[in-house]
């Protein structure tokens, strides 16, 4: 049976892929950053992973407002970089783990969750920002991920709520899949952010700090905000948590922060959070 | 519904030849679609804040942005109103201020 070995909460901001396309690793103010992507993927690898889900959210460029999803995961075999303007990233296309993909798809429809299913998947820097530094050596993808998203984008949104109880559901759909794999389950996006209006790039540390306490003593908790709790708290966008959440609730409730980083700088709190299971 | 099409047009620059397309001729380009004039100048602008209250997405409007080459300190500092000098001050001091709430990994 497979399970849920450990979870990892962090940004995504476009800057991150900015800073290390533009080969800014070493530069003091991202310096703190890549320091500790770094030291995520390690303790990431050291739990020998043979599979990672990937909850993120996409930006308009797998998704139109034709019909925006609310949650989605992709079964496909291999995914593509998208182009979100300035040309696509170049790295290798992505290896997915379609067959396990498919046993959550259905696993998670007969819980109740009725994901729409993705054949092909343009991923966006709501996975690429972060996921190079955590799952490549040299420009290399290592472990095989499943990928889903959470509308945070198109109004309404999904709740907290269903989010940690899809965190949940996602559980026990990892648990009834007959290999003995090892999942680590990845939540991307936030912390503070407003990217729009007279509040523009505005970072607000206090809410963070106390986002990722309740994340690590009391996760459940978070569930009692809105969305709009997290727009009025961490600025418009930061509504990203709830990738966070969906990760921490696939996770076992005395699961142990292992991992954690902020650094509040230009118009982010970035965020790193690393939970082992047992 | 017709911020719709603003938001069909934004999509649509995710194609290069879409992109070389408007940077020729943006108003050109901008015409394809079924916009009103409203919309229409909102775009010729580019008044990003008139175009977020008109109901525009900013992940819409960072493909313009990426289009036209105008970066992000830009288009918050149009948002704000503040000229781009104040608003890259107002980041640098901001990060100042928050240092205090960093957790760091040596």
């Amino acid at each position: 049976m497979a399970r849920v070995i450990a979870g990892v909460g962090c940004s995504h901001a476009p800057s991150i892929a900015h800073a290390y396309d533009h080969q800014l690793v070493e530069h003091p103010p991202w310096k703190p950053l890549f320091t500790a992507f770094a030291q995520a993927r390690q303790w990431l690898l050291d739990q020998e992973p043979d599979a990672l889900v990937v909850i993120y959210n996409d930006h308009v460029d797998q998704y139109f407002f034709d019909t925006w999803p609310t949650f989605t995961i992709g079964v496909a075999d291999t995914y593509q970089i998208a182009d979100e303007g300035w040309g696509p990233r170049t790295f290798p296309p992505v290896p997915g783990q379609s067959k396990l993909a498919q046993h959550l798809a259905a696993r998670l429809v007969e819980d109740g969750f009725d994901l729409a299913i993705s054949q092909r998947m343009v991923l966006d820097h709501g996975f690429l920002s972060p996921m190079p530094l955590l799952d490549q050596i040299g420009r290399e993808w290592q472990i095989p991920v499943v990928p889903m998203t959470i509308n945070v984008v198109q109004p309404p949104l999904p709740t907290p709520k269903r989010c940690w109880a899809l965190g949940e559901a996602l559980a026990r759909a990892i648990d009834s899949f007959s290999q003995p794999l090892r999942i680590v389950v990845v939540g991307t996006g936030g912390l503070s952010h407003q990217l729009t209006g007279s509040a523009f790039g505005t970072v607000y540390p206090e809410w963070d700090r106390k986002f990722l306490q309740l994340l690590e003593e009391t996760p459940r908790q978070l569930t009692a905000y809105s969305m709009d709790d997290f727009a009025r708290l961490g600025g418009e966008h930061s509504v990203e948590v709830v990738q966070w959440i969906a990760m921490r609730a696939s996770l076992p409730a005395e699961a142990k922060m292992e991992l954690r980083f902020y650094y509040p700088y230009g118009l982010m709190g970035y965020g790193i959070a690393g939970f082992r299971s047992s | 519904m017709s911020v719709y099409e603003v938001s069909r047009l934004l999509y649509s620059l995710r194609d290069p030849e879409n992109r070389q397309a408007c940077q020729a001729n943006p108003e050109a380009y901008y015409c394809r679609y079924d916009l009103t004039k409203t919309e229409l100048r909102l775009l010729l602008k580019p008044d990003w804040q008139g175009l977020v209250d008109a109901g525009v997405s900013i992940y819409l409007l960072t493909k313009l942005s990426a289009t036209l080459n105008i970066d992000l300190l830009e288009i918050g500092a149009s948002m704000r109103g503040m000229s781009r000098e104040d608003f890259s001050r107002f980041v640098r001091e901001q990060a100042e201020r928050n240092s205090k709430y960093a957790i760091l990994i040596e």
